[in-house]
């Protein structure tokens, strides 16, 4: 049977917010409850200023941050008080509904019909057609950087002005999240024939219009009159009047701009310390807090030949104290799983993954290294990549863990790219390392445990478990996927265990009292921002 | 300018060591410093018999506890123990500081004094490269050269005593130059001594007061650059303790324990500010116009 998807209707959206809004706490509801007002300024910091605004020639974050505002994707992330900082919810953008044929692979998008262009020459707010969507993806497929995202895409058509149909040549489940992902913003046909220069000038379907960009200074916005999106009770989003980017390189100065009230809204690293020495002069910061979407981890090449023997492996799995860890060093976080605990559906569940690697035992691991052969344990260099001091403590963490069971690490610090190096060829003991930012399950897996996959440096080659991997892409009823996600996971701790997942720790957003209706999410872009308010 | 050199100065060399200690500590500066430098030196020497705590310990149900009777400079935020790392920090320092000085006043010494006695195209091409060495700062040079070598307390030696050898080849030379024109040099040579022999019998014992005020002043630096790698991350490497590096990781806790930078800090100013002085106090002492 084909699968539809059609997005709920504004009864039912309004219906599920309150239900939403009814679970938020208590300091939250009573923001909550307030209308939300038109006008006013928001500022937010990202620290790079873009070095273009063409999206199909850079995957950086400062120009797909950048471009977020003003530009769409057929297929959004869903955001809000209940969908989590890294739950994929596919919510219809430029297509209002698609079916997915029963084979998996015939994607069929009807777009909406309520769409322009914003009004910026040689566009000038002519309307939105399936024309655009194919014009861009082919663009993408002969030579966007996130061509790749297309890979599994056959053929792309546009039977009639509102519709686009995809075909596959074999099922991808991961497709909606990747016409979702934060580089594949649709642009209009001039972009591609010659019509304006796409490193220059945005015109886009998205909330802001771009107004201006001054490298170290500001990137400017003012609201899309014609922007098609509404809130759940039907009003005519974006409600701000502006919004500006300020590039702001240096970490102390962008503290200071943000306690002196220059930034509204916090975007970057910053860590517990800091927060509580700017919730000090802050009153009424909102402190928001998730978990990141990247985690550290810690490479066993078997290679090394203590690391050959399973039990050895999880003789070290067990030594090692993440929650304590986490805690101390991290303040606050999550203990990290095969698929990193961000990616709150498809982890494993947090009481198995603390289970699996957030409860110590010392004793089974002294006896695991004994039934291995050694029994006063051995001596391996640790691998640290430098990622910074609270790095290097859960490197001194693991050092005194493992000396608890006799195993010796010697800590050795190199510069990332040295060690990335290293990983690559396979010259390592032990590394330790922090993961690449995923947004699904399947980047996970392919990455790390498919023979020859770029962070496959442990060189993982089991057939089983490749099957495994090649089938949950297959699989798109969910729940199923799920299960079978969960599966390959229990099955990588039993069988497999490296890479050891460490820790995710807690991403920082504060936000000042006067914006309401923030939600930072994984992707680029700030999603949440056509929905965002302020109270003055 | 240099002591009036002799054949009998040579000769008496032992009693010359006991002049100078007795001349230093009839200083007032110079005694002062180097009883706070001696404090220091018995206290890193001692370490594991002043403190009962392993520097490396992690009492993790004891994190970034403030100075205490059971913690005297408070723990860090892995529960280490903040006094014996300063302690053992200080240990580490010494070192380098004392190995780096050995190193640099045999190499840049040897270099110095043949390019000072052998004057001409020898001299030229020490000179050119030591110049050449000489027009990077010596911090950036040592930063440079760490961070090729990757860290480690080895490393680290090795670094700063390239860094600080140019230093070193241009005072010896100059010393030698004007050692070279003496008499007593000609009546050597005359008598037939060898090139090697001139240096070492009577070069060198001429050249001692220069290496002495040199090697403590250069023992300062040692520490300082030493802990300026340690602080940039390619100095002595984790676990070990470091002042630079309880400094630099002190750093993140600046406004909730501040006794994690203030103890190593008060360390490090304490032990080079002592080290100067005692260089500035054998200058005075060894420096007959300042008599």
């Amino acid at each position: 049977m084909t699968r539809h998807f059609t997005p709920p209707t504004r009864a039912a959206r309004f219906a599920r917010s309150l239900l939403a809004g009814a679970l938020l706490a208590l300091p939250l509801a009573a923001t909550a409850q307030e209308t939300p007002q038109y006008g006013g300024l928001v500022r937010i910091n990202v620290h790079a200023d873009a070095p273009n605004f063409d999206p199909l020639a850079s995957t950086e974050f400062a120009v797909h941050s950048r471009l977020g505002l003003a530009l769409s994707q057929l297929v959004a992330w869903g955001t809000g008080p209940d969908i989590a900082y890294g739950e994929f919810v596919p919510t219809p953008s430029l297509a209002e509904s698609w079916e997915i044929s029963d084979d998996g692979l015939t994607y069929t998008f009807h777009l909406r019909h309520d769409v322009v262009w914003q009004d910026v020459a040689p566009v000038s707010g002519r309307g939105f057609t399936s024309a655009d969507v194919v014009a861009t993806y082919e663009a993408m497929r002969a030579g966007g950087v996130q061509g790749g995202l297309l890979s599994a895409v056959d053929t792309i058509t546009a039977p009639d002005d509102y519709t686009v149909v995809l075909t596959l040549s074999s099922p991808n489940v991961v497709l909606l999240q990747n016409l979702a992902h934060q580089n594949m913003w649709i642009l209009p046909t001039e972009a591609f024939d010659g019509g304006y220069d796409r490193n220059t000038t945005v015109i886009g379907t998205g909330p802001f219009i771009l107004t201006g960009d001054e490298a170290g200074v500001a990137t400017t916005y003012v609201r899309n009159p014609t922007y098609f999106g509404h809130d759940a009770a039907g009003n005519q989003l974006p409600y701000l009047d502006a919004v500006e980017i300020t590039p702001i390189r240096d970490l102390n100065a962008r503290i200071i701009a943000f306690r002196s009230g220059q930034i509204d809204i916090w975007f970057g690293p910053l860590n517990l310390t800091q927060m509580a020495q700017i919730q000090a002069q802050v009153p009424g910061l909102q402190d928001i807090q998730t978990i990141s979407n990247t985690q550290t981890e810690m490479y066993l090449n078997p290679a090394f030949e203590p690391f050959s023997d399973i039990r050895v492996r999880q003789a070290i799995n067990m030594a090692i104290d993440r929650m304590a860890m986490g805690e101390v060093i991290r303040g606050g976080g999550a203990v990290g799983g095969v698929v990193g605990p961000a990616l709150s559906t498809q982890t494993l569940p947090d009481d198995e993954r603390i289970a699996l690697y957030g409860t110590p035992n010392p004793e089974r691991a002294r006896e695991l290294l004994a039934e291995a052969g050694y029994p006063d344990g051995f001596t391996f260099q640790f691998t640290l990549l430098n990622y910074g001091e609270e790095m290097v403590r859960e490197g001194e963490w693991i050092q005194q863990d493992l000396a608890d069971i006799g195993i010796t690490a010697e800590i050795n610090i190199v510069d990332r790219a040295a060690g990335m190096a290293l990983g690559r060829e396979g010259n390592f003991e032990a590394l330790y390392m922090v993961m690449s930012p995923f947004a699904e399950a399947d980047e996970y897996l392919s990455t790390h445990y498919i023979p020859g996959a770029i962070r496959n440096y442990a060189g993982v080659d089991d057939p089983e478990l490749t099957a495994m991997i090649e089938e949950q892409r297959t699989i798109g009823d969910p729940a199923a996927r799920q299960a079978m996600l969960w599966d390959i996971q229990r099955y990588i701790a039993e069988n497999v265990q490296t890479t050891l997942p460490g820790w995710a720790s807690l991403l920082l957003h504060p936000a000042h009292a006067r914006v309401h209706g923030w939600h930072p999410m994984m992707t680029q872009g700030f999603p949440s921002l056509r929905e965002v308010w302020v109270s003055e | 300018m240099t002591l009036a050199p002799s054949p009998d100065v040579v000769e008496r060399r032992p009693n010359r060591f006991l002049g100078i200690l007795r001349a230093l500590l009839r200083e007032p500066i110079g005694c002062t410093a180097l009883v706070i430098l001696t404090t220091v030196l018995l206290l890193a020497l001692l370490a594991p018999l002043i403190t009962q705590y392993d520097p490396l310990f992690q009492d993790r149900r004891a994190v970034l506890k403030a100075p205490s009777l059971a913690h005297w400079f408070g723990t860090d935020d892995i529960g280490r123990d903040v006094f014996s790392r300063v302690l053992y920090g200080t240990r580490i320092s010494l070192l380098v500081g004392l190995l780096v000085v050995t190193f640099t006043m045999i190499i840049g010494g040897m270099i110095g004094l043949i390019s000072g006695y052998f004057g001409g195209w020898t001299d030229m091409i020490i000179q050119r490269i030591v110049e050449a060495l000489d027009t990077l700062p010596s911090l950036v040079l040592s930063l440079f050269i760490a961070a090729m070598l990757g860290p480690s307390v080895r490393n680290v030696v090795i670094a700063v005593t390239l860094a600080q050898i140019p230093r070193f080849v241009r005072v010896v030379r100059s010393e030698m130059i004007k050692v070279r024109a003496q008499d007593f040099i000609a009546a050597s040579r005359v008598i037939g001594a060898s090139s090697l022999r001139i240096m070492l019998t009577h070069g060198v014992p001429n050249l001692i007061p220069t290496m002495l005020v040199m090697g403590s002043l250069s023992f300062g630096i040692a520490i300082m650059t030493e802990a300026a790698l340690s602080f940039l991350g390619v100095g002595t490497p984790p676990p070990n303790p470091s002042l630079g590096t309880m400094l630099a990781q002190g750093t993140r806790f600046i406004g909730i324990a501040s006794w994690l930078i203030v103890f190593p800090g008060l360390m490090l100013t304490i032990s080079v500010l002592a080290l100067n002085l005692i260089g500035d106090a054998l200058r005075d002492v060894l420096d007959p116009r300042r008599r």
